[in-house]
C-alpha cells in the first residue's frame, strides 16, 4: 500500500513537471516572434535545416547575399548546387559561426564571402542579432556565434529562455503568433530572397569621407578562421562584393581585400567593377535604388556568376542527374510561378 | 636668501593660479600675493614681481574672457532654422530638399531618409512620432557652423572654436555635448568632414 502511494506520488510529480515543462515551451513558441509573414529573414536560418545538404556552393553574409544571388540560377544556367545561408546585417563572426555549423551539415566544394560585413567590427543591435541567431539549432556553433554577437544589453540567458527577451509581447500578439505556433512558414528559394519591384538609383547620398578605413583585427581574424576552416575540408574560399551601390564600398577597403585575397591565393570578385559586363542597369534592376538588386538584376548577376563558378572551380552539373534535377525542377517551377505571379 | 626666497614662493603661487578656474579665485589670490611680499624686505625686486604676478593675472582673466564655452550645445543653424539632433526635422520650416535618399535598412528598424540641401545633407528616422534629425553633414566648403567652422578649416582653428576636449577616432576629432556629437575629419591636420550626430 505504502508502495502503491509512492509511486503516485512520483508520477504526480512527475505529471506536475511534465506539465509545467509542455506549458513553458507553449509560452515561449507563442510569444517568440514567427517571422513567417513579416520579418521573414528571421526565419531563413532555420529554413536551411529542412533542405541541408547536396550544396556544391555556400554563400555566407548579410543582405547583399540573399538578395543579391539566386541559386535558382545557378541551377538554371550551369546546373550548380547553391545555397545562401545569409542573414540580415550577418557579422563576420556571425558568419563564421554559420560556416561552421554548416560543415555539420555537409562540405561544399566552394563557399563564397560577401565581405561587406569587413566594414563592421562590433555588433551592430540586438535586433539584427536576434534574426539571425535566435532560430538557429542548438550546437557549440550557437553558443559561440551568441557570444561572439552579443551586445552590451544582452545576456546569454535570454537567447537559452527567449521567453525572458519576449515576455512583452503578450500584449502585441497577432494572428500570426497563432496560425504559425506549429508551423513555419519559410520565403526563399534556397536561401534567396526574391523582390520584383523596381526603384531605380536616382540619388545616392554623399561619399562621406570616414576616420578610419582599416578593417578591425576582429575582422580579420574571423577572416582568417573562415578561410581556415575551408581549408580544413578542402573547400576553396571566393570572396565577393556584391554590387551594391550603396552603402559606399570604399577603394581603401576594397585594396585592403585585394590584398588578403594575394597573400593567401584567393579569388576576389568585386563585381561593382563589372557592372556593364553584367549588364545590370540601376534604373530597372534595384528594388530599393541601389541597396539590392532585384528579380531581373539578380538573374543577370547569377547568370554571370554560374559562369565563373562552373569554369573555375570544376562544379557539377547537376542538370544531368535524374534525382537532382527532378528536385530542382520543382524548385524551378515554384520560383518562376513566383516570378511571373 | 630673502631674494630667492621670495621668488620661489611668487612662482609656486602663479602656478596656483594658473591652475586655479574660476576668475573670482585668481583676484582672491592675487591679492593674496601683494599681501605677502609687502612683508619682504627688499622692496624693489618686490615691486617688480608683484608687477608681474599681476601681468598674469590680468592676462589670465582675458584668456578666460575669450575661452570656449565647452556647455554651449552643439547644434547647427541653417537660414534661421536651428537643427539640432534628436529633434523633430523641421522639414516644413526648412528649404525644399533637392533629393531624397531612403535608405533601407536590411530589414527592421524602418528607413532612414537623406535630405540633400546642396550644401548639407540631414539624415532623419522616424521615432514613431515623426521623423527625428540624427545627422548633418557639411558638402559645401561655404556653409560653416554656428561657432565659424567650415570644410578647409584647419585643426588650430578647430580648437580655437571648440576647445581641446576632445576624442580622438581615427583622423577625426569628437566632440560629445548633450546627446550630440560634432565628428570633425582631418587630414593633414585640414578638416575634411563635418557632421553633428545623434547620440544614441
Amino acid at each position: 500500500m505504502k508502495k502503491r502511494n509512492r509511486m503516485k506520488t512520483v508520477l504526480s510529480v512527475f505529471l506536475v513537471i511534465l506539465v509545467f515543462v509542455a506549458a513553458f515551451l507553449l509560452l515561449t513558441r507563442l510569444l517568440s516572434p514567427k517571422y513567417a509573414t513579416d520579418l521573414t529573414e528571421g526565419s531563413m536560418i532555420s529554413q536551411y535545416y529542412e533542405e541541408a545538404g547536396g550544396h556544391e556552393v555556400i554563400f555566407v553574409g548579410d543582405c547583399e547575399v540573399y538578395a543579391n544571388f539566386s541559386p535558382m540560377e545557378l541551377y538554371r544556367q550551369a546546373g550548380i548546387t547553391a545555397y545562401v545561408r545569409g542573414t540580415p546585417q550577418q557579422l563576420i563572426w556571425q558568419s563564421y559561426y554559420i560556416l561552421e555549423e554548416t560543415f555539420t551539415y555537409e562540405t561544399p566544394k566552394v563557399v563564397v564571402l560577401n565581405v561587406n560585413a569587413m566594414r563592421y567590427s562590433e555588433p551592430v543591435s540586438e535586433a539584427y542579432n536576434r534574426l539571425t541567431i535566435d532560430n538557429m539549432r542548438w550546437s557549440e556553433s550557437k553558443v559561440g556565434i551568441i557570444q561572439a554577437s552579443m551586445t552590451e544589453e544582452e545576456t546569454f540567458l535570454s537567447y537559452v529562455f527567449p521567453i525572458l527577451r519576449y515576455h512583452s509581447r503578450f500584449d502585441e500578439l497577432t494572428e500570426e503568433d497563432f496560425t504559425y505556433l506549429f508551423q513555419n512558414l519559410y520565403s526563399t528559394y534556397n536561401g534567396y530572397q526574391m523582390h520584383k519591384e523596381v526603384n531605380p538609383v536616382e540619388s545616392l547620398p554623399t561619399k562621406r569621407a570616414l576616420s578610419n578605413y582599416q578593417f578591425g583585427d576582429i575582422c580579420y581574424e574571423y577572416l582568417d578562421r573562415i578561410r581556415e576552416l575551408c581549408e580544413e575540408h578542402g573547400t576553396s574560399l571566393v570572396l565577393v562584393k556584391a554590387p551594391s551601390v550603396y552603402p559606399y564600398w570604399y577603394d581603401e577597403y576594397d585594396e585592403q581585400i585585394e590584398a588578403y585575397a594575394e597573400e593567401y591565393g584567393l579569388n576576389f570578385y568585386n563585381f561593382l567593377d563589372v557592372t556593364d559586363e553584367i549588364g545590370i542597369d540601376y534604373s530597372t534592376d534595384t528594388y530599393d535604388s541601389g541597396l539590392h538588386l532585384n528579380l531581373s538584376g539578380a538573374t543577370k548577376l547569377s547568370t554571370y556568376f554560374a559562369g565563373i563558378l562552373s569554369g573555375e572551380y570544376g562544379l557539377t552539373d547537376y542538370r544531368n542527374d535524374p534525382e537532382v534535377s527532378a528536385i530542382y525542377d520543382e524548385k524551378l517551377a515554384l520560383y518562376d510561378a513566383a516570378a511571373t505571379e | 636668501m630673502k631674494k630667492l626666497l621670495t621668488i620661489t614662493l611668487s612662482a609656486v603661487l602663479m602656478i596656483s593660479l594658473a591652475a586655479c578656474g574660476s576668475s573670482t579665485a585668481s583676484t582672491d589670490l592675487s591679492d593674496q600675493v601683494i599681501t605677502r611680499s609687502t612683508d619682504t624686505e627688499e622692496a624693489e625686486t618686490e615691486e617688480t614681481v608683484e608687477e608681474a604676478v599681476l601681468d598674469e593675472v590680468v592676462e589670465e582673466e582675458a584668456q578666460e574672457a575669450d575661452a570656449v564655452d565647452e556647455s554651449e550645445p552643439l547644434y547647427f543653424e541653417y537660414e534661421g532654422v536651428v537643427i539640432l539632433p534628436g529633434e523633430a526635422l523641421a522639414a516644413s520650416v526648412l528649404p525644399p530638399a533637392d533629393s531624397v535618399y531612403t535608405v533601407a535598412s536590411c530589414a527592421i528598424e524602418g528607413d532612414d531618409n537623406v535630405y540633400n540641401y546642396t550644401m548639407f545633407e540631414v539624415t532623419a528616422f522616424d521615432d514613431g512620432s515623426g521623423e527625428v534629425v540624427y545627422s548633418i553633414y557639411f558638402i559645401d566648403p561655404n556653409i560653416t557652423t554656428p561657432q565659424g567652422l567650415a570644410l578647409g578649416d584647419s585643426l588650430s582653428r578647430v580648437e580655437e572654436l571648440y576647445g581641446t576636449n576632445y576624442v580622438e577616432d581615427g583622423t577625426a576629432v569628437v566632440y560629445t555635448r548633450e546627446g550630440t556629437q560634432l565628428s570633425i575629419i582631418l587630414q593633414n591636420e585640414i578638416v575634411v568632414s563635418i557632421e553633428y550626430l545623434l547620440v544614441l
